[in-house]
């Protein structure tokens, strides 16, 4: 490992249902944001509604981190039960250590291979000797040792968390901490190793926890979104019950539909009657929008779609990640639509991105579609108070009363005044049919002609401004990607710079409209550039071929999920360039 | 009690015959207005004719009644014989291909019931000032029965082209 | 004149486009966009706080033919676009209309949610027992043994839909049947539906003449129903099955919650932000 991320950790914490490794693992990363730490942490489960096997993912650093390492230090096993199934995404290395409890019997031989050291820690019976001990709490107290954390932050921190269930929880709960923050195997085999270097006092600033979906969430409401229509579906139904409470306390609403068909039509509904208005879905539920949301596109109606992508086709791997939607949100509208596609890059970028994409959607009259994946949506950040600024974007253009109003007037700029139901004299039907300005069917050629040109204008003469990719470093090589791969490939950045390597990281925020001219601009001194994405049928590197002209020396990496793609793997391939 | 009975004052007399009046004329444009989007604008021209002796009628039955307060009743309040006010066409007995021919016996159709009505009237409301203008009007109808005769003679058309149509209808959507 | 005195001198004639329908002649839909118009001026609406939805087929088409706020959306989806703009805005007066396909077959699902839902909306499904946009195939209105489609040259083989006894089933407040060959009477239950708080369901018998010229003969067999309106729903399921399909009138009327999301009270972002804090 290199310098940059000695104080590094990632480690994971299993056991089956009932055994509290998610719990563990949630307060572990809330002690990190306590001790001047930052993190990220995914959960992995079985296929069962309860009482399956979970794993909690966790990555500790002293630096801000966005996306999981190549492999695991450390593996806490409260049990073994089914963990086996866990075994590729939790890759050890020979030096990596495990933590196990004897009485949960013999480790899986997949975790065995690499030979591995192996502390047995008899956390059951540890918990056992304590009223209302939880082994999962001991778990917290050795590996809160371990990383070197404050005792006395954890005591806080359980009082907190479990203080409604009352003093004999709490009190058990400090206790089990202690007994597995003391335990002398752990202190011995501590202070046996290196220790990891304390943080940066520098770190000192707020930190945000949150997931994807609420940083979507965030963003939406601070575009201005006050209504939801909602079906739900992994991993995007977390989103939806996010916004539920809240819309509410903002004077807006949300409303469960009976299917996805009736949600985006809601929302085309609501967002016609004047209020600005999203959906959030998955893969399957995006196929079934897709006819209303050339609807939208047709009738000029904002509407919002954060799509959650997932293990595809079909129900897939519904609660794993894969980057495979993006050739349905470009493509799938019947017709000749435009629309916006936009791409969020980062837990933080789940944020910006809703929120620009709301302002967008609201100033354009059209449909915008946010992309993001399981991978943000459902893993958890502690990341240093995320800022940004966008660019100045107008409101949605309102028409006043108006007698001769025209819904569909030819613009300059291809943005109508909208007339909003309750204004006086400009009554008009929006429509799907082909219409004149005044919105009256048409099957004039000249007419569909007039309105196309309408719409595709009012998107490609709109000044998007810098936001339309994240640009990090400079170098002949360049690594091109979107969406949650591209948090992975700046952190290859970061370590190939650090290698020597001069390496520019684009990661296209902006999908649709595409913005060539920019993009050649950033590519004119590449040699090489390396497509990293997370599709089996490279669908980014062929709506990049589609949409952009490459003549640096172009490769890819893309697989399938639901494995994670890693920094390593993006390190090798540019090393390896030959 | 019948309709004429209960017809018992000039004001309800004049509110029933303005309605009558201009919802004859109102189907008549409608009528109008979809033979012209189905391209027979012959028959379009006689219902927009039709659509105009109507209103002047209604006009001229406004203008008897200026001074007068008519009184407010619901659509579905009056006490018609049929549906629809005696002298509005059925929307059902109009195809887009019917002849001028044809929509001239409708239109008789239509008076003949007007005549009818305001007919009952004269003889049957208690109001001797209703039962005199009632027969004014029937006797209005009458004229515009025979004017229609007339007109019909010129127009022989048979409606065997309504029965046959050569082309298929098609999808629009 | 006033504003307000204005808008009670609103005729029906007000409430029509200068759009000319593309229905056949005959049509009885003529006669729902002749009750509708009727029904809103007599109820003194302004034109601005009226908004409706409809989706796709001929009967849909009457969005345009109005003069008040239109969404022409796509087959299948008017009362789920209408449940949303209702959501957002429960100030406006939202009505839906449209055909027998649209509303029960494309858009079965959505009907039986906004019956179940009930918000406060009028629904009109103007059936004619065909779907006329696509040259006549059968519904799911449509008698089994109906053949003069070439899609199913032998009859569906399949029992109709009965569309108020589907609508009682799934909970609409407000139920009714009207005949476009009395569009007075059509009106007047429009009237009743649209003052109902909650959803109201009517089924407009709508011949149509170009596919079905058979229901030309329906005003010799439409009869008002002989009850009055009930509120028990097992009465009015046994006269939605006793009867042939053909009595008009106000079925069932029955005032239940009416579905209002939210509460309209902007509390502001208040604790919203601080929540990510740690």
């Amino acid at each position: 490992m290199n310098s940059e991320h000695i104080c590094d950790i990632s480690l994971a914490i299993t056991g089956s249902g009932g055994a509290g490794s998610i719990t563990a693992g949630e307060l572990l990363l809330s002690l990190a944001g306590k001790n001047s730490c930052f993190g990220m942490m995914r959960r992995s489960f079985g296929p069962q509604i309860r009482g399956g096997e979970a794993a909690a993912l966790i990555r500790i650093s002293h630096r801000a981190v966005e996306c999981m390492n190549d492999s695991f230090d450390l593996l806490l096993a409260l049990d073994w039960n089914n963990a086996d199934r866990f075994a590729e995404e939790i890759a050890l290395r020979p030096d990596s250590l495990i933590i196990a409890d004897p009485a949960a019997g013999d480790i899986p031989e997949a975790f065995q291979e690499l030979g591995v050291e192996i502390i047995e820690v008899p956390m059951k019976a540890l918990a056992k000797d304590i009223t209302a001990g939880r082994p999962n709490m001991v778990a917290l107290g050795l590996l809160s040792h371990w990383l070197g954390f404050c005792s006395d932050e954890a005591g806080k921190l359980i009082d907190q968390v479990f203080g409604r269930k009352g003093e004999e929880v709490t009190g058990g709960s400090r206790a089990a901490f202690t007994a597995g923050f003391t335990e002398p195997l752990i202190v011995a085999a501590r202070e046996a190793r290196p220790r990891p270097e304390r943080g940066d006092p520098g770190n000192r600033g707020t930190r945000w926890h949150f997931n994807g979906n609420q940083g979507c969430g965030l963003g939406a409401i601070r575009g201005g979104i006050r209504f939801a229509a909602a079906y739900p579906i992994t991993p995007a139904s977390d989103l939806l019950e996010w916004l539920s409470p809240r819309l509410e306390q903002l004077g807006g609403s949300l409303v469960q539909a009976e299917d996805e068909l009736a949600s985006i039509n809601m929302v085309i509904g609501a967002s016609f009657g004047g209020v600005p208005s999203m959906t959030a879905t998955s893969g399957p539920g995006l196929a079934l929008m897709t006819e209303a949301m050339g609807l939208a596109v047709a009738s000029e109606t904002p509407a919002v779609v954060v799509n959650v992508m997932r293990g595809g086709p079909s129900t897939g791997i519904p609660t794993k990640s894969e980057q495979v939607d993006l050739n349905m949100a470009v493509y799938g509208l019947h017709g000749d639509a435009p629309h916006l596609v936009l791409g969020a890059l980062d837990h933080a970028d789940c944020i910006l991105t809703t929120e620009w994409a709301v302002r967008l959607a609201e100033a354009l009259q059209t449909v915008a579609i946010v992309l993001t994946d399981q991978n943000l949506a459902q893993s958890t950040v502690l990341i240093p108070e995320p800022k940004y600024e966008l660019p100045e974007i107008p409101a949605r253009v309102i028409a006043q009363p108006t007698d001769g109003y025209q819904r569909y007037e030819i613009t300059d700029s291809g943005v109508s005044p909208m007339a909003i139901p309750g204004t006086a004299s400009s009554t008009y039907v929006a429509d799907g049919l082909e219409h004149t300005e005044s919105g009256k069917p048409s099957t004039a050629a000249a007419d569909h002609l007039a309105q196309l040109e309408k719409r595709s204008r009012k998107i490609q003469s709109f000044d998007f401004g810098g936001h339309w990719a994240d640009i990090r470093g400079v170098g002949q090589t360049a690594i091109l990607t979107w969406g949650s791969s591209s948090a992975v490939a700046r952190e290859a950045g970061a370590r190939l710079r650090a290698a020597g390597h001069e390496v520019k990281v684009i990661a296209l925020r902006l999908l649709l409209p595409a913005s060539p001219e920019k993009l050649a601009g950033e590519l004119e001194n590449v040699s090489r550039i390396l497509i990293v994405e997370q599709s089996h049928s490279k669908q980014f590197h062929h709506y990049l071929r589609a949409f952009y002209d490459f003549e640096a020396d172009t490769r890819t990496l893309a697989r399938p999920g639901p494995l994670p793609i890693t920094p390593a793997e993006i390190v090798e391939k540019i090393e390896n360039w030959s | 009690m019948s309709l004429a009975e209960k017809i018992s004052d000039l004001d309800t007399f004049l509110t029933y015959s303005v309605v009558l009046e201009e919802e004859a004329a109102d189907r008549h444009d409608e009528l109008a207005d979809m033979m012209e989007v189905h391209n027979n604008p012959e028959v379009a021209a006689t219902f927009r004719k039709l659509a105009h002796y109507s209103r002047l009628h209604a006009r001229e039955i406004r203008d008897r009644s200026s001074g007068r307060s008519l009184r407010v009743i619901a659509p579905w309040d009056f006490e018609w014989e049929g549906m629809e006010g005696p002298e509005t066409g059925d929307i059902s007995d109009v195809n887009y291909l019917m002849s001028t021919g044809h929509a001239l016996k409708i239109a008789m159709g239509n008076e003949q019931r007007a005549h009818d009505f305001y007919f009952e009237i004269s003889k049957g409301s208690p109001d001797p000032a209703v039962r005199a203008l009632a027969a004014e009007f029937a006797e209005e109808e009458k004229e515009h029965l025979e004017l229609l005769e007339k007109w019909l003679e010129k127009h022989p058309e048979s409606d065997e082209d309504m029965r046959w149509d050569p082309d298929p209808a098609h999808m629009p959507e | 004149m006033d504003q307000a005195a204005q808008q009670i001198a609103l005729t029906p004639k007000d409430f029509k486009s200068a759009l000319k329908p593309v229905w056949c002649p005959g049509c009885g839909d003529f006669a729902v966009l002749n009750a509708i118009t009727k029904a809103l001026a007599f109820m003194g609406l302004p034109r601005e706080e009226v908004a409706l939805i409809s989706g796709i087929g001929c009967s849909s088409r009457i969005a345009a033919y109005t003069s008040v706020y239109g969404f022409h959306g796509v087959h299948g989806r008017a009362l789920a676009l209408a449940s949303g703009l209702k959501a957002a805005r429960g100030d406006l007066t939202v009505l839906v209309a449209g055909g027998d396909g649209d509303g029960l077959s494309i858009g079965g699902n959505h009907f039986i949610h906004a019956c179940r839902r009930n918000m406060d909306m009028t629904y009109i499904i103007m059936d004619n027992e065909v779907y006329g946009m696509t040259k006549g195939q059968a519904s799911p209105t449509t008698a089994p043994d109906w053949a003069d489609s070439k899609l199913t040259p032998h009859g569906t083989g399949i029992r109709p839909f009965q569309p108020a006894g589907l609508a009682l089933t799934a909970g609409a407040s407000f139920i009714a049947r009207g005949f476009t060959g009395d569009p007075n009477g059509l009106a007047k239950i429009l009237v009743a539906a649209i003052g109902h708080k909650g959803f109201s369901f009517v089924q407009a018998l709508s011949p149509c003449p170009t596919f079905r010229p058979e229901q030309m003969l329906w005003k010799h067999h439409v009869k008002a129903f002989d009850q009055e309106i009930s509120s028990n729903p097992v009465e009015a399921a046994q006269r939605i099955q006793a009867d042939d399909g053909m009595s008009t009138g106000i079925i069932y009327q029955n005032e239940r919650p009416v579905f209002r999301p939210g509460t309209g009270v902007d509390n502001g972002m208040g604790s919203i932000e601080s929540e990510f804090t740690i």
